[in-house]
């Protein structure tokens, strides 16, 4: 991974009229790195991909790309974008070849290599059955497919995606995601979804915004470890004084159902020593279960979370 | 990169029935003029000829057969323009667009210059009507290009005018009715009689200017009126794009 951010923005800021769709957005991508946006409609994630691919320029606060500026230098800036808006950028009328070649030729390729280009991206989004098919009649899978491979038929080094999956079946999706996933080798990455398990499959970090501001940050990796907390189910009754008493177990608490939730401090993992005291008392286990702070838990907290304060204040 | 602009727009142009459809309206009516207009003159041969009058085929036809038909362009050229950028807008492609390295400019121009090439080939199409008399009668090919001259700068004034206020809006229709009030508008402020005009008004309107072409005279004033109504849409037109992507 390069140590050189591809993308980076500092101060990003956007006002439409009185209302500050996105205010002071900091963010560097280095090749290699997929960072999701997320955020609830109307957080501006769209606004601050508009800005990062040069669609709508910043009210303050700059935006550059591959070292080039791209308010001051925005035709080398933007050759090295490709860009996959929310509504797929399609011509109805034209059919998925012809439409691929216009895009390859519109980022700068010349004749012969935007040829070979959409060649390429045909195969690898699956659209060489439909290459001669008009786009106006193909499926929104399809449409979607097709805008995924407009983005980066020129091999651009930043390639935006705003909502890529949208759309797609389940097994589409999945290579789709494989295919981010691959490209992102090779650039740097900004994708926006609803879809949280997807940031999760896809991404490296994780970026939250909430009423245009940046309320969260950091890697995926951190946010999907294993919470403090174990449940077991077991067929015979179970002793929670011993359960306490394994190291590092802050409390047990025993459900109706028969459950049993162990937390525990962090750092340790009381569940081998559960599965032995399990067998020893013979109690029969039935399940024993690590629970995970899902990035779901940190989303809902910091953007619903909030603003279901400001209803209840209000 | 224009290149690319112009081909694309060019192909979706001819992929839509609304270019055949011009083309073939306008061919119909234009044939239509043409034979009304030539038996006239063979009526009134006789007459003209007992009044003593120079008129020849040429001076008789032309000015008659191209002054509707520029007018009907002038109208038609607005319904090609309307949907040039507000269908991009609509269509969501806008953002393709402003996402390329290519110069709003470039957009603005390349889309003009496609639908520019199909009110070129209507114009070349109406023109060979009064050549093709040339197999029987010496005719004044001079008048005859002046006139069809004439005719393109008013329709590609018209479709600049189209493709303005295209750039102001996302329904092609908005941008039709307001460019054809416009054009209306420079038409009828040039139709009162001659004692009525002022300077003003007489630089503003668009018969006054178009006239000279079919009377032969090529008058680079009048060029200079279409041609400086036409930049100004197109750098309007641009500017309109530019001052979207900015902040309100």
């Amino acid at each position: 991974m390069d140590t050189e951010p591809l993308i980076k923005t500092t101060g990003l800021t956007r006002y439409f009229g009185r209302l500050a769709a996105v205010q002071q957005v900091d963010l560097a991508v280095r090749r290699g790195e997929i960072l999701g946006l997320l955020g609830v409609n109307g957080a501006g994630k769209s606004t601050t991909m508009d800005m990062l691919c040069g669609v709508l320029a910043p009210s303050a606060g700059r935006v550059a790309i591959g070292g080039f500026d791209l308010a001051a230098q925005p035709r080398q800036a933007k050759r090295l974008i490709g860009y996959l808006p929310e509504h797929t950028p399609v011509y109805a009328e034209l059919t998925v070849s012809e439409y691929l070649h216009f895009c390859a030729r519109l980022r700068g390729l010349g004749r012969r290599a935007s040829a070979g280009a959409c060649e390429t991206v045909l195969d690898k989004c699956d659209l060489q059955a439909v290459s001669k098919r008009l786009i106006g009649n193909l499926s929104k899978g399809y449409q979607q497919r097709l805008g995924l491979a407009q983005a980066f038929v020129h091999d651009p080094s930043v390639i935006v995606l705003d909502e890529p999956t949208a759309g797609l079946d389940p097994v589409q999706l999945q290579r789709i995601r494989d295919l981010i996933v691959e490209l992102a080798e090779s650039c740097a990455v900004v994708l926006s979804t609803h879809i949280l398990p997807e940031v999760t499959a896809v991404c490296d970090r994780v970026m939250i915004l909430h009423d245009g501001k940046v309320v969260h940050e950091g890697l995926v990796s951190a946010l999907t470890r294993a919470a403090h907390r174990l449940t077991l189910r077991c067929a015979r009754p179970l002793d929670t004084a011993a359960l306490g008493a394994i190291a590092g177990v802050t409390g047990v608490t025993l459900s109706a159902d028969g459950r049993a939730t162990l937390d525990f401090e962090a750092h340790t993992n009381p569940a081998p020593a559960v599965a032995r005291l399990a067998v020893e008392h013979d109690w029969e286990l039935l399940e024993l279960n690590a629970g995970q702070s899902s990035l779901e838990q940190t989303f809902v907290e910091l953007t619903y979370g909030t603003a279901v304060d400001r209803t209840t204040s209000a | 990169m224009m290149i690319a602009v112009v081909q694309r727009e060019l192909r979706s142009l001819f992929g839509a029935p609304l270019a055949w459809l011009v083309l073939g309206a306008l061919q119909f009516i234009s044939a239509y003029l043409f034979f009304i207009h030539l038996e006239d003159f063979l009526l009134q041969q006789e007459k003209l000829r007992a009044a003593g009058s120079t008129l020849g085929l040429s001076a008789f036809v032309i000015p008659r057969f191209f002054a509707p038909l520029s007018v009907l362009l002038l109208f038609v050229a607005p319904l090609l323009g309307m949907r040039l950028i507000a269908s991009e807008r609509s269509g969501a492609t806008l953002r393709l667009l402003l996402s390329a390295p290519v110069g709003l400019f470039a957009v603005v121009l390349g889309k003009y210059l496609a639908a520019l090439c199909l009110l070129s080939l209507l114009i070349v199409l109406i023109g060979f009507m009064p050549l093709t008399l040339s197999f029987w009668v010496a005719i004044d090919i001079g008048a005859l290009l002046l006139a069809a001259f004439g005719t393109w700068l008013c329709a590609a004034m018209g479709l600049a005018l189209g493709l303005f206020f295209s750039a102001l809006t996302k329904h092609p229709v908005s941008a039709a009715v307001a460019s054809l009030s416009m054009l209306l508008l420079l038409w009828l402020i040039g139709s009162g009689n001659d004692a009525q005009l002022t300077e003003v008004t007489r630089f503003l309107s668009l018969p006054h200017h178009l006239q000279s072409f079919f009377s032969g005279l090529l008058d680079t004033r009048d060029v200079g009126y279409f041609i400086v109504w036409t930049a100004l849409c197109l750098a309007l037109a641009t500017k309109q794009l530019a001052g979207q992507r900015e902040s309100p």
